[in-house]
């Protein structure tokens, strides 16, 4: 699961919220979006109770883009906001489960060092005390030894990529490929803009060429045909992006791989990595939020009334001066009444949690140890990331395992009629059977299994959509209305989010004229 | 001797007995292979051995099988039968006993495969030639070929998937005898072989398989008990490690997931040296934490102070504190130290606990934790780790770190001896010889000034730390002096790398 992060998004579709059964011991269910409310954005609006309040900024949604948003008004003194969100928690992507045994991530788990352009990540690592001055790192944070270890041929090896019994060629190949990514790395175009950078924005347009056609496309044209590297290079694209080669733009492909320089930082792969995962940083984001933050609040309407904005919720009606649009760009057919469709696609989710009352001693068999990412060549699912990793210095205690399973080889509606039609047991048998090939004794270390659905847990860089005009036009404001989304990158990464989420928000300030420190650029 | 006269639908059962031995055979072959590479390691190299050793028997086999039951073939394939069910079904149990027992595991292991082999390659000619009968050539080379590799394509998605998991590996190979044992019984009903001793043969086999069946358990544990020299008086599986006390003579061994902790004939110059070296260094010290030690041996130590006043021992698991505390002869070895009312005993992850507790309230540390064999241990040897020790110990106190063997293991006693320096402690590297582990390293650290043992402050009676033994052990002879080291990190644990290699070179040669 390197360089995922899943971000705001899971209002989405009505996910049953079935309960547990008991059997042999294992609780568990299915949590998720706020179904129930969910339900009712198809419903035509209903007359809401309370009278309505005046405020000089909404922002809806209660993702990393609306948190970062809120963050930079605060930041320049605007404090006259609400963020609206319609779970009972802020964070998107970004939210944890907690257990006695540890916190663990619903989605998001890792941030990774901080390129140079991604100034708004750097700015808010600075005020966590993660960044001092431009260098200094809490080490602690930064993901422990052994990272990752992928199992193949029945055995656990360090890394990712499968070497046990790889061929020469295989290996030759997999050099190839490295070698191909430093010389992107390292390419600049005429003005000095990376060919890949982070935030996105700052990369040459020059590329774009590379969005026409699939990741799948461009490896074969540099004749890569070894599975293993193919595998290699599509779990990239599914653990970022939940999309298959061939659902995978070239530019996204290659931006993933050549896009994490280090920010100048040694060695180049660091991380940081919490128990909780991002949410983490959620709680750095929300904690001076206090009663701005209406949770259970299903934006239903936003309309243009007079000079004002009028943003309605199933149970209460806010007019403001300003809105942040900070929710996925598919619904704002529904919510805005446009009539134009963008041509949004979302790569659904299944995201679980094991709680385990013991490591079970199949931790230990052949070959490299336990890891924070723990990864099975060619399994339907991505592995699974351990909770107590950062925080426990032995292998036996009780911990929880997230484990990740993206929908990338079925079209999205479907996955998601699949991910509706399943139970909590057609769920716990899947990980289970998935599983215990490496881990026959999983079961009987697991006390209990949480499943959440995430219907459009992130867009998807399909070919041609990045550097697509309504992918652009998308993130235009209008008159007293921003928006903020990582979808408005075409991937769904923390940094991507925060930039837009600042972005809005500068773009109000600037309406208000109350322009400051650009924070994009410094 | 009715061998003549053929059951009908024979034919039949043979093609199935072929299948049949085709699976038990290659199961035989991975368990072979599974074992070596367990007890081995280097799973490449035991497979590609292994399947040569069967694959040649088997070529043998077939050859030898020319002059092979010319007279009763029926017969000849019902003992054979029964042979690969006796020596296939007992090979995982007697490799294990092998391994634990006997210096000649390889041997056995090698031995076994090929008698395996050649038995399996006698077989296929054998069933052929009294198929031969009721087939043409070609149907029936055709036939036995296919169901052979068929047979082998089962086991080995069976094996894996099935075998390994829910029966381990004593338990599957004594059932693949059981199916020998009944592929014989079945051969020998069809074709009426009403022979007295050979339905003896096959009782007797099969007798044997399910009682070792039944033992598989009390084998596994036999088998274990063999890797301990001396006989285990207490053994017990907390959520946390495994631990095995051994009694021999006055001689109590503990042994923490198979790796020897202590031995109480030496165990008093490990821990004088663990403990007086830094406690000789503070002018009455009043508190005292320990980290790890849950013996009780260096708690034992400390209390030999009369300035001490409150010892905190931080150790993972409370099954082994109980157990020192409140078991007969362990408590003896420790002299109730974990019962004495200055002591405070605290069940806790130190790497935890080190992060969360920040008071200076401690005048010496004493750092104890198993050697740095994974990531998870190894974070205790880390920068990080050794920073976040400083905000504990008062200003004049002394830290005193296990750092595993500076002989056997130099690089990594001296990257260790390297990041604790780096984490801005003054350090003093010593070390000495312990008997049952040999020579063995620590460092000793303080903050301001370089720590300064005095052997005024020792306290009466010890075994074995005096005037002429402290001065030495901070002498390192040439082949254990300072190697130039990277420091350990969190992100980058060099150290579990080095200790891997240094040991793994100890273990090879």
């Amino acid at each position: 699961m390197k360089r995922r992060h899943f971000l705001q998004g899971a209002l989405a579709l009505p996910w049953l919220a079935s309960c547990s059964s008991r059997q042999s011991g294992l609780s568990g269910q299915i949590v998720g979006a706020n179904f129930a409310l969910g339900h009712r954005l198809r419903q035509a609006g209903q007359a809401t109770v309370r009278p309505p309040q005046k405020v000089d900024v909404v922002i809806a949604g209660g993702g990393i883009a609306g948190l970062t948003a809120a963050w930079r008004l605060s930041q320049a003194g605007v404090d006259d906001f609400v963020m609206l969100e319609l779970e009972e928690d802020a964070g998107g992507n970004s939210r944890a489960a907690r257990y006695p045994a540890s916190p663990a991530p619903w989605a998001a788990h890792y941030l990774p060092v901080p390129t140079r352009e991604s100034t708004v990540v750097r700015r808010l690592l600075r005020e966590m005390g993660l960044l001092r001055g431009s260098n200094l790192f809490e080490e602690g944070q930064l993901c422990h030894a052994n990272e990752e270890r992928v199992y193949v041929l029945g055995r656990w090896e360090e890394g990712l990529f499968p070497k046990a019994g790889a061929s020469s060629d295989d290996f030759r190949q997999l050099r190839q490929f490295e070698d191909h990514i430093q010389k992107w790395q390292k390419w600049r175009d005429r003005r000095g803009r990376k060919a890949f950078a982070i935030p996105m924005a700052f990369s040459s347009p020059e590329l774009r060429y590379l969005d026409q056609i699939s990741m799948a496309e461009y490896m074969a044209r540099q004749h890569w045909n070894s599975p293993r590297l193919l595998w290699y290079v599509e779990y990239g694209c599914r653990d970022d992006y939940g999309c298959s080669l061939q659902n995978t733009s070239a530019w996204a492909g290659l931006h993933y791989f050549a896009s994490r320089d280090g920010g100048g930082f040694e060695p180049k792969d660091l991380q940081f990595v919490w128990p909780e995962g991002n949410h983490r940083l959620v709680q750095h984001l929300e904690r001076d939020l206090g009663q701005r933050l209406h949770t259970a609040q299903l934006v239903m309407r936003i309309s243009r009334q007079g000079d004002l904005w009028e943003v309605q919720t199933q149970n209460q009606t806010w007019r403001a001066r300003q809105v942040i649009y900070a929710l996925p760009t598919f619904l704002r057919p529904y919510l805005l009444q446009e009539q134009a469709r963008p041509q949004f696609t979302y790569a659904p989710w299944t995201v679980c949690n094991l709680v385990l009352d013991r490591l079970p001693p199949s931790v230990t068999r052949e070959g490299a140890g336990l890891s924070w990412d723990n990864v099975l060549y060619d399994s339907p699912g991505l592995g699974y990331v351990v909770a107590t990793h950062q925080t426990q210095s032995h292998l036996q205690g009780p911990s929880v395992w997230t484990y990740y399973r993206p929908w990338s080889e079925l079209e999205p509606a479907l996955a998601r009629q699949q991910m509706l039609d399943s139970d909590w047991e057609g769920v716990c048998r899947q990980v289970f059977s998935e599983l215990s090939p490496v881990h026959p004794d999983l079961r009987e270390a697991c006390r209990q299994l949480d499943v959440m659905h995430l219907g459009h847990a992130m867009v998807r860089p399909l070919p041609g959509f990045i550097w697509s005009q309504q992918r652009q036009a998308a993130a235009q404001p209008g008159k007293g209305i921003y928006f903020a989304h990582s979808d408005l990158s075409g991937f769904s990464i923390f940094e991507e989010a925060s930039y837009h989420g600042v972005r809005a928000a500068q773009e109000a300030l600037s309406d208000l004229g109350k322009a400051g420190a650009d924070f994009l650029r410094e | 001797m009715a061998e003549n006269n053929e059951a009908p639908g024979s034919s039949g059962i043979l093609l199935i007995s072929v299948f049949l031995v085709a699976t038990c055979g290659l199961v035989y072959e991975l368990i072979a292979g599974a074992l070596a590479s367990y007890l081995l390691g280097d799973s490449v190299l035991q497979f590609s051995t292994i399947i040569g050793d069967y694959l040649f028997a088997m070529g043998v086999g077939s050859y030898l099988a020319q002059f092979v039951g010319r007279r009763q073939p029926a017969v000849a394939f019902t003992r054979l039968q029964n042979s690969i069910a006796l020596i296939g079904g007992f090979s995982a149990a007697a490799m294990h006993v092998a391994y634990s027992y006997s210096g000649g595991f390889r041997l056995v292991l090698y031995l076994l495969v090929f008698l395996v082999g050649l038995l399996v390659g006698v077989e296929i000619p054998l069933l052929m030639a009294i198929l031969k009968r009721n087939y043409g050539f070609r149907e029936l080379v055709s036939q036995v070929l296919a169901l052979d590799y068929l047979g082998a394509l089962l086991a080995s998605v069976l094996f894996p998937l099935f075998l390994i998991p829910q029966l381990g590996l004593i338990r599957t190979s004594f059932c693949c005898g059981l199916v020998n044992v009944a592929v014989a019984w079945i051969f020998a009903s069809s074709f009426r072989l009403r022979i007295p001793l050979l339905r003896a043969e096959m009782a007797v086999v099969g007798a044997l398989l399910l009682g070792g069946l039944a033992a598989s358990e009390r084998i596994t544990r036999w088998a274990e008990e063999g890797l301990y020299p001396d006989p285990i008086v207490l053994s017990r599986s907390t959520p946390y490690q495994r631990l095995v006390v051994t009694r021999k003579h006055q001689e109590i061994r503990l042994y923490l997931n198979n790796n020897l902790q202590f031995s109480s004939r030496d165990e008093y110059r490990y821990h004088e040296a663990l403990v007086h070296t830094p406690l000789s260094c503070v002018k009455e010290p009043r508190r005292v934490l320990i980290l790890g030690g849950g013996d009780g041996l260096a708690a034992r130590e400390i209390l030999r102070y009369k300035s001490v006043q409150q010892v905190l021992l931080v150790d993972l698991d409370p099954e082994m504190t109980a157990l020192f505390r409140t078991h007969r002869y362990l408590s003896r070895l420790n002299d109730h130290s974990l019962s004495d009312p200055r002591l405070k005993i605290l069940n806790a992850d130190a790497f935890v606990w080190v992060s969360e507790n920040k008071e200076p309230s401690f005048d010496a540390i004493v750092v104890d934790f198993p050697d740095p064999s994974n990531y998870a241990v190894g974070k205790l040897y880390t920068k990080t780790f050794y920073q976040r020790l400083h905000p504990l110990l008062a200003p004049g106190g002394a830290l005193s770190v296990q750092c595993t063997s500076p002989l056997f293991a130099r690089r990594s006693y001296w990257c260790i001896v390297e990041t604790i320096k780096a984490a801005g402690w003054q350090v003093k590297p010593y070390h000495l010889y312990v008997p049952s582990f040999g020579e063995w390293g620590f460092t000793l650290a303080s903050q301001d000034s370089p720590p300064e043992p005095d052997l005024r402050r020792l306290p009466v009676g010890l075994k074995y730390l005096d005037a002429a033994a402290l001065p030495d052990m901070f002498l390192f002879p040439a082949d254990m002096a300072a190697l130039p080291s990277p420091i350990n990190r969190l992100f980058d644990q060099v150290l579990v790398r080095y200790y891997e290699q240094d040991w793994r070179s100890i273990v090879d040669s």
